[in-house]
């Protein structure tokens, strides 16, 4: 027994933290019954981490002291630098402006509200598109594909909006109070990034598409087979309304727009 | 999806505020620090296994965002003196602080070790957990929490009430 050397302190931290295997942990009693300091330095190891824990847990928070809504947490941010409230404008000139026809439907100006998805996406754009460390999740457009399609209960298809001068910068699927929102973010040929958000349809009452302003940004949004799509824009009206039309509305769908 | 996440990590938040504490010496900063841990992990589902524990997942988030506001000039590794003075501005938190003697050696242990020795004070990870956290492989964390827990074992037995009183110190405080 006095050949034997006495326990590492990496041996009796595992010792310590039940890392050790049956065959370890009979090793290591053994070496401790063989040095009685090391069972000292154990039992203080052992007492300090009980201690540790109990002060740091005197720390702990009670019920609600965070908000779980992320982001609802970054917009609240946003709206607190910018409390200027919605602008709706009628985008009638500006679809003539930008000689859209008339194949899709358009809701004039309304004193409806502003669907809270249409918030959530502005401000989410305002949040994530120029967010140039971590915008996106994922640049790949296939899973991204697949991971909306899985949180929205229905099959998405990440459009390609190169005929509207768009790249594809790549997605992700945000946390809101109205369920997941997938956003999918492009770019254009000179920077300006445009944010496409898609959600579940939740009984909505979106017939047509409509259209938005909120200082710089612009918002179009609409409803199309179960899901619900907003495009948010700094640059132009023009531009959503284009991309509107790239992605479009079923033909059918427009056609039954009263 | 999203609701799950959120439920499985209400379930995690006190561990995640123990980390915070232990990590930026400042109960305060902590707070906010876990906010910021909670809301990254929120948007960022997507990074996470749904067949991998989720602590660890959260756990890593937050120390990667004490890592990144770290390196903002806004002295988040300024000397333990000026954290004291921000923790007095919460009555609360400087109470506690004060009343935590083991917690304020464990503040001036390296990051490093402070770090492995929190992670596994948690009880909560194993080694290999925790060293998925910090990004280091298990032997590494191993000789961190071992030089780690020496240290704090020295720092212990030097305060003049030796290790044993002074954890019962501790104790009878909670």
């Amino acid at each position: 027994m006095n050949e034997m050397r006495p326990p590492t302190d990496e041996e009796i931290g595992a010792f310590i933290d039940r890392e050790a295997t049956v065959a370890e942990r009979a090793a290591t009693a053994e070496r401790l019954l063989a040095h009685p300091e090391a069972q000292a330095r154990l039992r203080t190891d052992r007492a300090l981490k009980e201690a540790l824990l109990e002060e740091l847990a005197a720390f702990d928070p009670a019920p609600g002291d965070y908000a779980l809504e992320a982001d609802a947490l970054a917009m609240a941010k946003l709206r607190s630098e910018r409390r200027t409230g919605w602008r709706r404008v009628t985008a009638a000139a500006a679809l003539v402006a930008a000689g859209w026809g008339g194949h899709m439907g358009y809701a004039a100006w309304r004193d409806s509200q502003v669907p809270s998805l249409v918030e959530d996406a502005a401000q989410a754009h305002q949040v994530f598109a120029y967010d140039h460390t971590r915008p996106v999740e994922t640049h790949n457009a296939a899973a991204l594909s697949a991971w909306f399609s899985e949180h929205l209960g229905e099959p998405v298809v990440i459009p390609d909006l190169s005929a509207a001068g768009l790249r594809f910068i790549g997605g992700r699927l945000l946390a809101t109070d109205n369920g997941a929102l997938g956003l999918v973010i492009y770019e254009d040929g000179v920077g300006r990034r445009l944010s496409l958000y898609i959600a579940e349809d939740n009984g909505s009452d979106i017939d047509e598409m409509e259209i938005v302003r909120l200082e710089e940004v612009d918002a179009g949004y609409w409803r199309d087979g179960g899901v619900t799509y907003a495009v948010v824009a700094e640059s132009s009206v023009e531009q959503v309304l284009q991309v509107a039309s790239v992605i479009g509305i079923a033909p059918d769908h427009a056609a039954s727009i009263p | 999806m999203v609701n799950d996440v959120r439920q499985q990590a209400t379930r995690h938040i006190a561990a995640m505020k123990r980390y915070a504490v232990a990590l930026c010496r400042d109960p305060v900063r902590a707070d906010d620090l876990v906010q910021e841990a909670l809301a990254r992990a929120l948007t960022g589902i997507a990074s996470y296994r749904r067949e991998a524990p989720m602590l660890p997942w959260l756990l890593r988030i937050l120390h990667n965002v004490y890592v990144s506001d770290r390196r903002r000039p806004r002295g988040d590794e300024a000397p333990l003196h000026e954290h004291e003075d921000a923790v007095a501005e919460n009555a609360v938190a400087e109470e506690r602080v004060q009343g935590s003697q083991l917690l304020r050696l464990l503040w001036t242990l390296p990051e490093e070790q402070r770090a492995a020795v929190s992670l596994i004070c948690l009880d909560e990870l194993s080694y290999a957990e925790a060293a998925s956290v910090l990004g280091i492989p298990k032997g590494t964390l191993m000789s961190r929490l071992a030089r780690g827990r020496a240290a704090l074992r020295a720092l212990a037995e030097a305060g003049e009430a030796g290790p044993r009183a002074r954890l019962r110190i501790v104790g009878g405080e909670q």
